[in-house]
């Protein structure tokens, strides 16, 4: 079993400002190869067993990306600011963002 | 004397940043996570003296970095000679991955290199010919400006020392590097961070985002030869992709007006305080409130010219401090309002000006 939570806000635009942009997706309901590639990316993200340091401050027009990722009985919560996501985050960050707007686009 | 307002570090930042460039991946997180906490070290330092030798040590490092870059084509500019530095981040998620236009160098064929070259110049320009200001940091800082950072990447920053633009997505935002309002903005966080240095939370964080739209929008009338009542004071209208096109992100004349759209939903910008925005969200409102006082800011441009009505900002920006409030802002910017007009650089009637514009917003 394995939930995802996103969230990005903040930068430049001030959009999502008051709205944040979030998507959540329970991964073992997609269908595959959907679900086998997004498992891929949490893992090479590296986010579940190495979790980057909470940033030291806030930098201006910085996005900031909150997930939340259940697996295994086990949920871990993020917080990551540009420009310190670290770069094996990338892929997923982008993969979330993209079904974040395309969901926003075609239900909000 | 300036030198309290150096933001200097006994390891330089761009040593860490190099090491945050090269290396294995795990180097280059602890690099970038060390350049960070370097970028706080130094904001924690700002009102400690700084001694010569730390200047001494960083200009020699700065050398040192100028032969590194002149390893590849691209020779960088001297340091502290306000000289620009556009790298190409190549679509990758590094900063400062290859210089490919220097101060006076000709151009390149990447339209955006040039584009965002050009726009820097005029930003440098404004704060030279307009405030007197040398640079970022008055002390002729080098402009770092990184393009094509990141894939489909919908942002651009200030970090602390260089600014960061993405391409867009293409269909909701196009590149953040060929909008001079994008350009300025960022560069007078860079300001803001050398001066008051504004806390990005909150109403002190809707100040810091209030000035750089200012300055943003300051730049854009300077550059196009616009007065207060010709321009159209929106914020971002040159970025918005295919999408979107037709709306904007701010609106400093008619904050909450730029945009509405199921994507972004309706543009939450308060005109007035009776409308402020207190929830969490943008660091407690940091892009939210700043329509309040933006619009104040306008109707004083609209009064005595953006020009003089910029130069009333500026000299408050230098008297603000990191934890200054809307209140706080508004005592200061009327008492840099009565000093530029003794100064005979703002016409009589400014101060009651500048009153009544944030009375209209509630202040």
């Amino acid at each position: 079993m394995m939930q995802i939570r996103f969230e990005m806000s903040g930068g430049y635009a001030g959009m999502f400002a008051a709205r944040p942009l979030t998507y959540q997706v329970a991964v073992d309901e997609l269908p595959e190869p959907e679900r086998a590639a997004l498992r891929e990316l949490v893992e090479r993200s590296g986010l579940l067993t190495s979790p980057p340091p909470e940033p030291a401050r806030a930098t201006p027009d910085a996005l900031t990306y909150r997930l939340t990722i259940t697996s295994e009985g086990r949920t871990h919560q993020l917080t990551l600011h540009d420009p310190s996501v670290p770069a094996a985050v990338r892929p997923l960050l982008q993969d979330l963002q993209q079904r974040a707007i395309a969901q926003r686009a075609g239900t909000a | 004397m300036v030198f309290h307002k150096c933001v200097c570090s006994y390891v330089p930042p761009y040593v860490i940043g190099s090491l945050a460039r090269r290396g294995s991946v795990t180097e280059r997180g602890q690099a970038r996570i060390t350049a960070q906490q370097g970028k706080l070290s130094r904001e924690v330092r700002r009102d400690k003296p700084v001694k010569m030798h730390e200047i001494l040590a960083s200009a020699g490092a700065a050398s040192a970095g100028a032969a590194r870059a002149g390893a590849a084509s691209v020779t960088a500019a001297a340091a502290g000679s306000a000289g620009r530095e556009v790298w190409d981040s190549a679509h990758t998620w590094d900063q400062r991955k290859t210089l490919v236009r220097a101060e006076g160098a000709a151009a390149t064929p990447d339209p955006d290199v040039n584009l965002v070259y050009d726009s820097a110049g005029v930003v440098r320009k404004f704060y030279k010919e307009q405030l007197d200001r040398n640079s970022i940091d008055n002390l002729g800082m080098n402009l770092v400006l990184n393009v094509h950072f990141g894939t489909n990447y919908m942002n651009a920053f200030w970090d602390g020392d260089e600014m960061t633009f993405g391409d867009g997505d293409g269909a909701i935002f196009t590149s953040f590097a060929r909008s001079l309002d994008v350009i300025a903005h960022e560069l007078a966080h860079g300001v803001t961070q050398f001066t008051a240095n504004l806390d990005y939370n909150s109403q002190s964080g809707a100040l810091n985002e209030h000035f750089s739209d200012v300055f943003g929008t300051a730049v854009t009338q300077f550059a196009e030869n616009q007065e207060a009542g010709d321009a159209d004071w929106l914020i971002g209208n040159e970025i918005m992709g295919p999408t979107l096109f037709g709306e904007s992100l701010r609106s400093m004349m008619a904050p909450g007006t730029a945009y509405d759209n199921t994507l972004m939903g309706k543009d939450p910008q308060p005109a007035h305080m009776s409308n402020y925005y207190a929830g969490p969200a943008d660091n407690q409102g940091v892009h939210i409130n700043s329509g309040i006082p933006n619009r104040a800011f306008y109707l004083v441009a609209t009064d005595i010219g953006t020009p003089r009505a910029a130069a009333v900002w500026y000299h408050a920006l230098q008297n603000l401090w990191a934890t200054a409030n809307f209140a706080d802002a508004v005592d200061v910017i009327v008492a840099s309002a009565r000093v530029l007009t003794q100064s005979g650089k703002a016409p009589l009637g400014t101060t009651q000006s500048v009153r009544s514009a944030f009375r209209d917003v509630g202040l």
